[in-house]
């Protein structure tokens, strides 16, 4: 179309020159200048004709066909724009820039982190060298990955670096958090697999910290539900609308199953860390992979009756014995949320039981007869201020309320740092934990754990967070000394996605 | 403990639902066929899901469109966009010499905020656009005023 474009041009700009076409009528030059044009196109086909073929044809010489989603990229020559990523794509220089998640719609890179300094009563921090009372923190650095592959595929993925990436200590965790890959049918049923952040109560799956207008996390996510809780595996979750107003939510996953017990038969889910090393994550497996045959089953139900309510149910339920024995660990939460206009009230409330924890399994190493009850001698493990039996039962809630402000005088000062979209909040939180219920001893054991927290954080805009928090725990226990503690704490901390 | 957790989020969440309302609210001294008619007319620049007379409820479908702007992080990019979606619902109730009218939104966001974490392929809900609302009931009314029906 452009050479016939071009070649009219040329015949039309040559009519000045041709004095015969002076007393012809506009017909007949049209008529002309049309065969002048398809003559001379004939002549262009004849020469170049092969070349603009080949350069058309699909699959054809230097460019295949063009296919995938690779239009975003921005390529010079005409042609390669167009070709897609595979074994046989040329230009090896070009490759590292032919990524899929170059040319993907949409693909968003972010993450968020936080600091914190701590100053204690008692010197519970577990530094290695017998506790500390005060310390600064770089407590997660999580940067993530979110893709809109397709309309109906999506990836998301966070990878977590704790306390910075330290060779010479035992507290540093550098891993994948989550990874998985959506595919979205419609509302009510939708496929997702990966490493998933396990559904069990409502923090886990929205615990970064920009979000927590606390510090740390309420003692039920550490010792019961032990956040960050995520697990290689597969499943559905969907979105129903009961009624006029109402809401359901689901998910519904099979995964990996819980790690209870080390390769010698020892529990790992213990009095003084509750069922933290239960997950894979922590485990001995090779890359991750099940202690067993067996598979976890994981879900929660969410029903919101009308915006701003919503409560939710839970379960985790997975074998954590390895070599053919069966001792289920699993974990019933139940968590709410109510805002209405500045306050929220939230919570959480879970159950977890390991079956048969505080007594040896039958491929246990440990030198004592299976069904043998399992004491600090036989484990060499902390807990209980008794015996140091594993726990079999344990449990605990948080209630938090929060209320949402900001002085006018402030505005007044400054709209630009306490304008819109700033906003002040008062925290309160009651948190209570056992993680040894099977003890009776007195007041309970190491495990028995109260705290009362208050709060004020100020946040300039939704993302970053700056918090202050005194926290008081009338039952406390220090890992360094092994011993029941009252404990209060200050803690100052900042935390922004970015 | 179990029991008392229970016992707190039942009370928390049956006081929350009877504290709660989004909806706006009319009533008119005018028949029952009337009011539906005109309340279907309200609503007819959606696409319309339910419809039953006899129920008194009229649903329509979400409707996408570009929400109020919100950027991420604190380099203010632009994340995950500004998509809201919404659908409205209309009851329509005969009372004793009145028919209620209740107009209701349903609002929700795409990714409402913070990272990644499985929520961001989740539409969440969001305060109802009273603006939206109040369109549909002036829609109403005014058709009803046409009617010759009076608003309580």
């Amino acid at each position: 179309m452009r050479i016939r474009s071009i070649l009219g041009a040329l015949v039309i700009a040559s009519l000045p020159v041709m004095p015969a076409w002076a007393e012809m009528t506009p017909e007949e030059i049209k008529k002309m200048v049309d065969e002048a044009v398809e003559k001379r196109l004939q002549e262009h086909e004849r020469r170049e004709g092969p070349m603009e073929r080949r350069e058309e044809m699909p699959g054809g010489a230097q460019y295949p066909t063009p296919t995938g989603p690779m239009t975003d990229i921005k390529i010079e020559r005409p042609g390669e724009e167009r070709v897609p990523l595979s074994f046989g794509a040329t230009g090896s220089g070009r490759l590292v820039y032919a990524k899929p998640f170059v040319a993907a719609p949409k693909a968003i890179v972010g993450g968020y982190m936080d600091i914190q300094y701590r100053a204690q009563s008692k010197g519970s921090i577990d530094n290695g060298y017998g506790g500390g009372t005060n310390g600064f923190d770089q407590q997660r650095f999580v940067p993530f990955i979110y893709a809109d592959v397709t309309e109906h595929v999506k990836f998301a993925s966070e990878v977590e670096i704790e306390h910075g990436i330290r060779e010479e200590t035992q507290e540093h965790e550098f891993s994948l958090e989550f990874a998985h890959i959506d595919y979205l049918i419609n509302e009510a049923i939708n496929l997702r697999a990966g490493i998933l952040l396990l559904p069990v109560g409502k923090f886990n799956l929205l615990h970064d910290s920009p979000l927590n207008d606390l510090t740390d996390r309420p003692l039920v996510s550490q010792f019961i539900i032990p956040t960050t809780l995520s697990e290689t595996g597969a499943g559905f979750y969907g979105t129903l609308y009961p009624g006029r107003t109402s809401k359901l939510d689901y998910e519904l996953y099979v995964t990996t199953g819980p790690c209870s017990y080390d390769p010698n038969g020892s529990p790992r889910i213990t009095e003084a860390d509750g069922t933290m090393n239960s997950r894979q994550r922590t485990c001995n497996s090779t890359d991750g992979l099940d202690i067993n045959n067996g598979k976890a089953v994981v879900g929660r139900l969410a029903f919101s009756p009308i915006l701003g309510v919503e409560v939710g149910g839970s379960n985790y339920y997975g074998n954590g014995g390895p070599n053919g024995n069966y001792n289920p660990l699993s974990i019933t939460a139940v968590d709410w949320t109510l805002q209405k206009g500045p306050f929220e009230l939230i919570g959480e409330a879970a159950w977890a039981y390991s079956r048969g924890n505080s007594r040896a399994i039958p491929t246990s190493t440990l030198g004592v007869p299976a069904g043998t009850l399992l004491t600090t001698p036989v484990t060499g493990q902390i807990g209980n201020s008794g015996p140091g039996i594993p726990p079999q039962r344990m449990d605990g809630f948080y209630i938090q309320g929060n209320y949402h402000f900001m002085p006018q005088f402030l505005t007044n000062l400054s709209p630009k740092r306490f304008g819109e979209g700033s906003t002040l909040t008062a925290v309160i939180r009651y948190d209570r934990v056992n993680t040894n219920l099977d003890n009776s001893n007195g007041t309970g054991g190491w495990g028995n754990l109260e705290q009362i927290s208050f709060g004020l954080n100020y946040r300039p805009i939704e993302d970053a967070v700056f918090k202050i928090s005194y926290q008081y725990q009338p039952m406390a226990f220090n890992p360094n000394a092994n011993q029941r503690i009252h404990q209060s704490a200050l803690v100052i901390s900042a935390a922004t996605y970015f | 403990m179990r029991a008392s957790i229970l016992t707190l989020i039942a009370s928390l969440a049956c006081s929350g639902c009877a504290t709660l309302s989004g909806s706006n609210d009319q009533f008119f001294v005018c028949s029952y066929d009337v009011v539906w008619d005109a309340a279907v007319e309200s609503v007819k620049d959606r696409p319309v899901q339910v419809q039953n007379k006899d129920k008194g409820l009229i649903e329509t479908g979400w409707i996408e469109m570009e929400g109020t702007e919100r950027f991420y992080g604190i380099f203010e990019r632009e994340g995950f966009g500004n998509r809201e979606r919404a659908r409205m619902t209309v009851a329509v109730k005969k009372l004793n010499d009145v028919t209620s009218v209740s107009v209701l939104e349903n609002r929700q966001r795409w990714h409402l905020k913070g990272g990644i974490t499985q929520q961001a392929t989740k539409w969440w809900p969001v305060d109802p656009s009273a603006e939206a609302e109040a369109k549909v009931v002036e829609r109403l009314s005014t058709k009803l005023k046409e009617k010759g029906c009076a608003a309580t």
